[in-house]
């Protein structure tokens, strides 16, 4: 709406996210190039914050938007099958299912479909670690009694899984909660702790897949069906070109910035093999089931779970 | 039966503010619960943050009409109060007017916001989520008292049945210490 | 869309101004300018984001803090401790040229450490301190200038509400900025008495001297009874500064510990006095927090309209040195300052300038509390200025030109200390520094 005759795009991202925001840049760019869209572009959360930017493209204050999954999928569970823990065995079956042409991704689309949403592509942001300061995570019983800073309902439902207390924190609080204690460690992916130098108060970071979203560019159903074949192909291509290349210099930028940077800094980073990573994984088979009761449809869940696991 | 209509309202604003007055004390011991429960159990709670951040809306959107009617909200009035009689009635019904639009404005967008918020099942993000129409409920029926309250209390038109349901004054901080 | 961009926005502030004028409720004339921008910009579909700019705005956890402060300072309040803070400070001043005004300046410092709001703190204070200068022959804007301007304080040192309004807005840290306020607020406090003193001596007719005395056993005494409200201030922020607790949790625990204070130690805490707690609570945080809410309105209409870009881009291509830039961003702030009140004007301009002093290198931590400095000015600069016409509610006899005329040195001292704050940044920065 505020441009009155050009399409929104708004984001909360800015653009000091050498790992995002590439990628919001390449969609934007190749929308215009294919499809002609003359977007009035809103970064940094300028006009709708982390918090507003679905609820105002569903009212139709922006049109297209580039979110967090995890910020959405409370309203919309369907979204949580990509980030539930555990769920597909290694990163590149899991990228797999994050395509847009991936049955997975389908099936999301059709169910988002219902509540007039739709997502046209995303980036994997990779799994999630478990950040501490005190004590290395090795085993599901070191994380009982932990204070842990999650950002979504998956995340805090696995760090209840695992006998941690979730704590919900503004991440302008996050330096300082972790370096009083506040908090014990946090559950978040890699480019987290980097863009506010956590690393310099964090020891240890154990890596698996405790969980993982996606930085999705969304828009409603009804003004993509609106628009004619050429503009919804377009918008279909910088989708894919969000999830491909967007993932893409996201990785680099992780292997060749921000993970130096971070054992630099003296961070330990802990893998687990085959069998240290079986408890994590019983215990967190609960927030499936979880997962399930909030999307209230049995079929869909196994199928979307299915879907992964064979992508 | 303006009067009567007119106390009517206050009964109803002067509720929500209880309301908010009553939100602002449940603020303090569910926060303060809060930090013993990290502290004592190791185990904060999940719904003091989400919980707390929408009462922040609620103690300040469910006291704006009561306010409004009481004739309690900041205002400036160096230049106001040097007008000829005449300008200054017309400055109170620009004022009238002003409150009245922004009290619609909020209502019927509020509305369509509750419709939204309600129909896409929209919620916030944590393990305890707030329903979103919850907060939109509240701007919108805040807007429609606004809309009352700005037709049925022009500024200063009932000085005397404003003092009645005036709140505590700010300025008497302290005044029965 | 007819009228450009700048039109609308400048049509926008001329009735915004307009309306503030004709004595429209500020949270009002915030709300309803930003929305008659709106529909200029973009049509009835704009008005959408009306509900969801507020709704969003006074959602930010950060502001939590506010009401909470609130809170604990109208416990405190009940209690008799304007009068108990002014009279200990009297008896420790008495030898003093203009001993009555260093202590009241003193008071509200104090007071300022437990209140987050400045309107409480000149009306908590000025009722005690004001009658009792003109009493013994105060000159009336030197008595009137020494409580409106010192009651500004307690939006510097903190808590305060400025601070918090600031980090809702750009995200920095609450604990930080308070931290950055210490410095500045102690220094403008002792620049304030330092003038007191200074002006008393040179012109003893505007403070004549009584020969009052006081022993050391009643001075000692008096600061007795204000030492539970110092604790509580000791604990509040000790507990924000060693970790134990955020702002947030601070202010929540702070609140309770003085609603038992003011129970257990003054037993003052009757229905009537919890009413009147709550009551005033409500009253002064919904008259705050509304104008929060709406300043989000006005501000979402300038974002739709491309200001804060539009005005970083001329800045940034300005060739001239950044602290011309920022010593002409600080004139405007104080021209703005007398025609709108604290919190709008926070609100407005934070998000328009930061993105530009971003850019120019500078530090957005250093730059809030400079801003809050700016703000000390603008509730005592007329015609828009809070303070003042608390001063003149709370001691109606005085005439509104002595106050005004009883402020002016101190907009000089302010100015001085944001000079200051300019060639030594440390000032803001340096405490915070020491607690990340
Ligand atoms: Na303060
Ligand atoms: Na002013």
């Amino acid at each position: 709406a505020p441009g009155a005759h050009r399409p929104v795009a708004a984001t909360y991202l800015t653009t000091s996210y050498d790992d995002l925001y590439p990628g919001v840049e390449m969609f934007l760019g190749k929308a215009r190039e294919l499809g002609g869209f003359d977007f009035d572009v809103f970064p940094s959360g300028q006009l709708l914050g982390a918090e507003e930017l679905v609820p105002g493209m569903l009212h139709g204050v922006a049109d297209v938007v580039v979110q967090t999954s995890s910020y959405v999928s409370s309203s919309f569970p369907i979204l949580g099958a990509l980030e539930l823990p555990f769920t597909a065995h290694d990163f590149a079956r899991y990228l797999r299912a994050c395509d847009p042409a991936s049955g997975a991704s389908r099936l999301i689309n059709e169910e988002l479909g219902r509540q007039n949403m739709r997502v046209l592509g995303g980036m994997a942001t990779g799994f999630e670690y478990l950040w501490t300061i005190d004590k290395p995570i090795r085993t599901p019983e070191d994380v009982r009694g932990l204070r842990m800073r999650v950002a979504g309902e998956i995340e805090g439902e696995t760090v209840k899984a695992l006998g941690g207390a979730p704590v919900f924190l503004g991440s302008a609080e996050l330096y300082q909660a972790l370096e009083r204690g506040t908090i014990d460690g946090m559950m978040s992916y890699l480019g987290t702790v980097v863009s506010r130098d956590l690393q310099e108060i964090l020891r240890y970071g154990t890596a698996a897949h405790f969980g993982a979203y996606t930085v999705d560019a969304y828009c409603r159903s009804d003004w993509y069906d609106s628009l004619p074949g050429q503009q919804r192909d377009a918008l279909d291509e910088a989708g894919r070109v969000l999830f491909r290349d967007g993932t893409a210099k996201l990785i680099d930028v992780h292997e060749h910035e921000y993970l130096p940077a971070v054992r630099k800094a003296g961070v330990e980073l802990i893998e687990l093999d085959e069998a240290r990573l079986r408890p994590f994984q019983d215990a967190a088979s609960s927030v499936h089931q979880r997962w399930r009761d909030l999307l209230g449809d049995p079929v869909a869940a196994q199928r979307a779970l299915d879907l992964i696991r064979e992508a | 039966m303006l009067d009567h209509l007119r106390r009517l309202v206050l009964i109803g604003t002067r509720s929500l503010a209880v309301l908010a007055m009553v939100t602002t004390g449940l603020m303090m011991l569910s926060i303060s619960y809060d930090v013993i429960a990290r502290y004592a159990f190791r185990a904060p709670t999940d719904w003091a943050y989400p919980l707390n951040s929408s009462a922040v809306l609620a103690v300040t959107v469910l006291a704006i009409p009561h306010l409004y009617a009481t004739g309690h909200h900041i205002s400036m009035d160096l230049v106001h109060r040097s007008l000829p009689p005449k300008l200054r009635r017309v400055a109170d019904a620009v004022t009238a007017l002003a409150a009245a639009l922004l009290g619609l404005v909020l209502a019927v967008t509020g509305f369509q916001t509750v419709l939204v918020s309600y129909g896409h099942g929209l919620t916030g993000s944590g393990t305890f989520s707030v329903p979103l129409w919850i907060p939109d409920l509240i701007l919108c029926a805040s807007g429609a008292f606004l809309l009352l309250v700005a037709v049925l209390f022009p500024p200063h038109a009932e000085p005397e049945l404003a003092a009645t349901a005036a709140g505590a004054d700010p300025a008497q901080d302290g005044a029965n210490a | 869309m007819i009228l450009s961009h700048g039109l609308v926005v400048a049509l926008a502030v001329l009735l915004l101004l307009v309306l503030i004028a004709m004595r429209t409720p500020i949270f009002i004339a915030l709300s309803v300018s930003g929305i008659a921008g709106l529909l200029c910009l973009s049509g009835p579909d704009g008005l959408k984001l009306v509900p969801l700019a507020m709704g969003a705005q006074l959602q930010e956890y950060a502001l939590v803090a506010a009401p909470l402060y609130i809170l604990l300072g109208e416990a405190l309040a009940v209690t008799g401790l304007g009068r108990d803070l002014f009279g200990a400070a009297h008896r420790w001043f008495t030898r003093v040229p203009g001993g009555l005004g260093a202590s009241a300046i003193a008071s509200s410092t104090l007071f300022g450490a437990m209140s987050g709001v400045s309107i409480s703190s000149v009306a908590l204070i000025g009722k005690m301190a004001v009658p009792e200068m003109l009493s013994r022959g105060y000159r009336p804007g030197f008595a009137a200038g020494s409580v409106a301007a010192s009651g500004a304080l307690a939006m510097l040192i903190p808590p305060s509400l400025m601070f918090i309004l600031y980090a809702s807005v750009t995200g920095e840290s609450v604990a930080s900025l308070f931290a950055g306020g210490i410095v500045p607020g102690l220094l403008l406090a002792t620049l304030m008495i330092g003038y007191v003193v200074v002006r008393a001596k040179l012109n003893p007719d505007s403070a004549p001297r009584d020969g009052e005395r006081f022993s050391w056993r009643e001075r000692w005494a008096a600061i007795g009874k204000i030492t539970p409200a110092l604790v509580l201030i000791v604990l509040v922020l000790g507990s924000i500064y060693t970790g134990f607790a955020t702002p947030t949790e601070a202010a929540a625990i702070g609140a309770l510990l003085a609603f038992a204070m003011t129970g257990l130690v003054y037993r003052k805490l009757g229905w009537q006095n919890l009413k009147l707690i709550f009551a005033s609570t409500a009253t002064v945080s919904a008259a705050m927090l509304a104008i929060v809410g709406s300043a989000f309105v006005f501000t979402q209409m300038l974002v739709v309209a491309r200001v804060p870009e539009s005005l970083t881009d001329f800045v940034v291509g300005l060739d001239v040195h950044p602290y011309v830039v920022l010593i002409g961003i600080m004139l405007v702030l104080i021209l703005l300052g007398c025609l709108v009140d604290a919190a709008s004007l926070l609100l407005v301009v934070t998000p328009i300038l930061v993105p530009a002093i971003e850019e120019l290198g500078f530090d957005p931590l250093w730059f809030g509390v400079l801003l809050v400095v700016n703000l000390e000015m603008a509730v005592i600069t007329p015609p828009v200025g809070l303070n003042l016409y608390t001063m003149k509610s709370v001691v109606p006899e005085l005439d509104l030109g002595d106050i005004f005329r009883g402020i002016a040195p101190y907009l000089a001292i302010e100015f001085a200390l944001i000079l200051l704050m300019i060639a030594v940044p440390g000032t803001a920065t340096y405490l915070p520094s020491l607690i990340t």
